[in-house]
């Protein structure tokens, strides 16, 4: 009997994949945004305020991960320029994107007319934080009838997010949501992410979160 | 549920070793995961049973080893390790913290005959 050493990471596989994700759009001066939450928060909403919020300034792209339907796919479809859905069932994960499905997805998109591509991730705040896909940006939402205890249930996927959006602000009156305390929350595990509280149903907020993507895209 | 994936990862690093070091059988492959990390331990060897089955791995024992939260005080630098979901210094008393460690997913090393 004898050991072998080995100490070698389990996902680094998966992250020299991201590095590969990440080259590429970087050749091809595109921007990715990794947008994250639990099922329910509105990441769809979002991407759709988002995309409407942008204007036709910006070439987009959307990559739709969800567990079955085509749904979400299907709502985004008319108002982006390029859109892939990725189905994870069935998949070896289901439970988040990984950075090969991104890889496959990538090479179905016309990259050169793209400048800004949004992922929407599987509904999950566990699994997704484990896995790079070679984004340039995590974006993690948080609904306010979620409550705003998460950031100390699932603190890695705060610690690493570039930003926090607080959505759902209309519900503020009707649920027992702290704002400062869940903003309190986060920075305790994240020094830099900026917030952006907004409502996907109403509009209210969502200009001062474009501006800031705006922002980032002109900067890279 | 990402543990199929990661099974599935594993036990190419496993063959892959195995086959630099000329070794046909594997008895033992520890593996450390960080206490912040999703993955559950049970489910990994759910998945590794069948999957090893005619590998160099069949019938290895898996063996885990958790890593503790491991964070660093954005105020006083202190790194400590946190006994309780309260994550406060124990040095100065700031919640303000960088996770420093705990999210660890790596096969340390393998006993093999």
């Amino acid at each position: 009997m004898r050991k072998i050493e080995i100490v070698r990471g389990i996902l680094d596989a998966n992250e020299a994949t991201a590095a590969g994700n990440r080259a590429l759009l970087d050749q091809h001066d595109c921007l990715a945004v990794n947008i994250m939450s639990a099922p329910g928060a509105g990441k769809t909403s979002f991407v759709l305020r988002t995309i409407a919020g942008l204007g036709d300034g910006l070439r987009l792209g959307v990559i739709e991960g969800d567990v079955v339907s085509t749904v979400d796919a299907e709502k985004v479809q008319e108002a982006a320029t390029a859109v892939v859905q990725i189905n994870t069932k069935g998949m070896p994960e289901s439970c988040a994107l990984v950075a090969d499905m991104i890889d496959a997805a990538l090479a179905r998109m016309p990259l050169d007319e793209l400048d800004l591509i949004l992922i929407e991730n599987v509904g999950n705040l566990i699994c997704p934080s484990e896995f790079d896909l070679g984004e340039h940006l995590k974006v993690v939402i948080a609904s306010t009838p979620e409550g705003d205890d998460k950031p100390l249930k699932y603190p890695l996927i705060f610690a690493d997010a570039d930003a926090v959006i607080i959505n759902k602000t209309d519900l503020l009156p009707y649920v027992d949501f702290d704002v400062e305390r869940f903003t309190r929350a986060v920075r305790d595990l994240n020094a830099r992410a900026p917030f952006f509280p907004l409502s996907c149903k109403t509009g209210e907020g969502v200009t001062e979160w474009v501006t800031w993507l705006r922002n980032q895209r002109a900067k890279k | 549920m990402h543990e199929y994936g990661i099974t599935e990862s594993l036990l190419r690093i496993v063959e892959d070793s195995a086959s630099e070091a000329g070794v046909t059988q594997v008895s033992t492959i520890r593996v450390v995961v960080g206490a912040l990390t999703g993955f559950v331990p049970d489910s990994i060897q759910f998945y590794f049973e069948t999957m090893s089955k005619n590998t160099v791995a069949e019938g290895a024992t898996l063996e885990f080893e958790e890593l503790p939260v491991k964070l660093r005080c954005r105020a006083c630098a202190q790194v400590f390790a946190p006994e309780t979901r309260e994550w406060t210094c124990a040095g100065c008393g700031s919640s303000e913290v960088d996770i420093e460690g705990g999210r660890e997913l790596y096969i340390k090393e393998m006993e093999v005959s």
